[in-house]
């Protein structure tokens, strides 16, 4: 390489500008610099002052960031369009692996040391010290942390190697990459990952493609040995030393569930009074069958269905009635507390008719679970002969939490 | 001719160009340009235009490409003719032939006193 700064400069910004696997981009530079150094040495024969010199060999080239896509052009080939595809997959794969591995082992990491310290002080000051549902915060957030990471991650590490395959400057790759890495991700973001999701915590799943993007467009955010496999190996090495020691040394579980669930004075006539009124608690017309209740899974994105059958007491107890149904009732905001049914509600979710058939009656009725609501009041109801609607069968509830993408979440926001 | 008009008419023809000057021997980079300038009687190939040229007609299978040591300076990479750049050669000659002979028989002069003053 020839000496001289001008030279030097020219020639680290035409490697730097040039697009090229590292092979092809030494030998580029290399076939510049000699032709640089015999142009200067043949001004400099015909008695052009050597910085003159190098000055016209260089003004011959011109500028390096035109010579270097140029030169890129010249390399370039259709099948490397599939060669930055792949490219694309690979990194995109690898670093997804090292993300999701690599976040995932720091939010446990904090999670752990946050479980056992709060089991520690609850030893001293009680079970109800932050005693609450921490589920979404465990199967919501922290995908929606790992997946922010990860998304970032693969945002910042995918442009350079696809530039380089696709014999292509950064900035011509960096729109294509946004574009479709942004689809991809709004896709994952909303429909791959079923969490019991909250609104904030489905919004940051669902802001995939903007910490994506954030990765192609300010890569310097996070600093570049994140998340290396040292750095990996290093977080995977503390999470046991210290689970382990702190496990041993207060000899406490991890349980990051809530404390126990207070029961409160039981009054159904008072608790699901705007149904209507009980006819009668003691002997109620319609006695509901033990196997009324539904199976499992007891989560998911809906919709859902609720049966009921059961035997009414005797052939005339229903002659003066009309209209009979089944009605879903929304349960309270949360882990249930005290009566299994919204204090504010004031319309049922959902209703079905109850078929009557001899003294069996049956009925289906079906519903969208709410995400924030985990029980639900089911109610058998007819309308009297003066026109009230009154509670049949003993109140029933149904534990139902909702679980699904974000997307379903959204889809029953709209709902 | 002015350099601006000169260089306008040298696009399109930088491979014909290049491919002729290598048909007897290798040549670098460097001595490409001197060779086109010296046959040229004043062509002046842009060095930025070779370069990318030279290594768009290796990629293609027109021209072979080996380093070899200077003496005394760095080494330089060595361009020589394949097969199938002869046959291209040969190609594009026949092709600028019959430009020439076209555009001279609309802006005047004979193809075959112009096809003389280019064997001058």
């Amino acid at each position: 390489m020839p000496d001289g700064t001008l030279v030097d400069i020219y020639l680290a910004r035409l490697a730097s500008a040039l697009p090229l696997p590292e092979t092809e981009r030494s030998a580029a530079v290399e076939e510049i610099a000699a032709y640089l150094a015999d142009a200067t040495a043949a001004l400099v024969e015909r008695g052009v002052p050597q910085d003159a010199a190098q000055r016209q060999a260089l003004e011959r080239l011109g500028a390096p960031e035109r010579l270097a896509g140029d030169l890129a052009a010249a390399h370039r080939q259709p099948r490397h369009l599939l060669e930055a595809a792949g490219t694309a997959l690979t990194v995109t794969l690898g670093t997804a692996f090292r993300g999701v591995v690599g976040a995932g082992a720091l939010i446990l990491l904090v999670s752990l040391i946050f479980g056992l310290a709060l089991a520690a002080v609850r030893k001293v000051v009680g079970p109800q010290l932050l005693a609450m549902d921490w589920s979404p915060l465990l199967d919501g957030l922290l995908p929606a942390l790992v997946g922010a990471v990860t998304a970032y991650a693969v945002g910042r590490a995918v442009v350079s190697p696809v530039s380089l395959a696709a014999r292509r400057a950064p900035e011509q790759v960096r729109p294509v990459a946004l574009l479709v890495g942004g689809v991809l991700m709004t896709l994952i973001g909303l429909t791959a990952i079923e969490a019991h999701w909250t609104a904030p915590t489905a919004l940051l799943m669902a802001a995939l493609p903007v910490w994506f993007a954030l990765g192609i467009l300010r890569p310097d955010l996070v600093p570049p040995w994140f998340p290396g496999s040292r750095w990996m190996a290093t977080v995977v090495l503390g999470l046991l030393v210290v689970g382990l020691g702190m496990t041993l040394a207060l000899g406490a579980s991890v349980s990051p569930s809530g404390g126990g669930v207070e029961s409160v004075a039981y009054d159904p006539e008072k608790e699901y009074a705007q149904i209507g009124p009980f006819v009668s608690l003691e002997h109620p017309p319609i006695a509901l069958d033990g196997e009324s209740s539904s199976a499992g899974p007891f989560e998911g994105p809906g919709p859902v269905t609720f049966e009921r059958i059961g035997t009414i007491s005797s052939s005339t107890a229903l002659d003066d009635w009309t209209d009979l149904r089944l009605e879903v009732w929304q349960g309270p905001v949360g882990e249930p507390n005290g009566p299994v049914i919204d204090q504010t509600a004031t319309e049922p979710l959902a209703t079905a008719p109850l078929v009557v058939d001899g003294r069996r009656v049956s009925g289906e009725v079906t519903f969208g679970p709410l995400p924030d609501r985990w029980v639900y009041y089911v109610a058998v109801t007819g309308l009297d002969a003066n026109g009230e609607r009154r509670q049949l069968a003993w109140p029933s509830a149904e534990f139902w939490r909702w679980r699904g993408t974000p997307l379903q979440l959204i889809l029953a926001a709209l709902r | 001719m002015s350099p601006l008009r000169r260089s306008q008419l040298l696009k399109g023809t930088t491979e014909l160009l290049i491919l002729s000057v290598l048909e007897d021997q290798p040549h670098h980079g460097y001595e490409i340009v001197q060779l086109i300038r010296d046959r040229g009687a004043g062509l002046a190939l842009s060095e930025g235009a070779l370069y990318p040229a030279l290594h768009r007609l290796e990629a293609r299978g027109a021209l072979s490409g080996s380093w070899q040591a200077g003496s005394g300076g760095p080494r330089r990479r060595y361009y020589s003719l394949t097969e199938h750049g002869r046959g291209l050669l040969a190609d594009a000659r026949h092709e600028w032939d019959q430009f020439v002979a076209e555009v001279g028989s609309v802006a005047g002069g004979s193809p075959a006193a112009l096809t003389e003053a280019r064997g001058a």
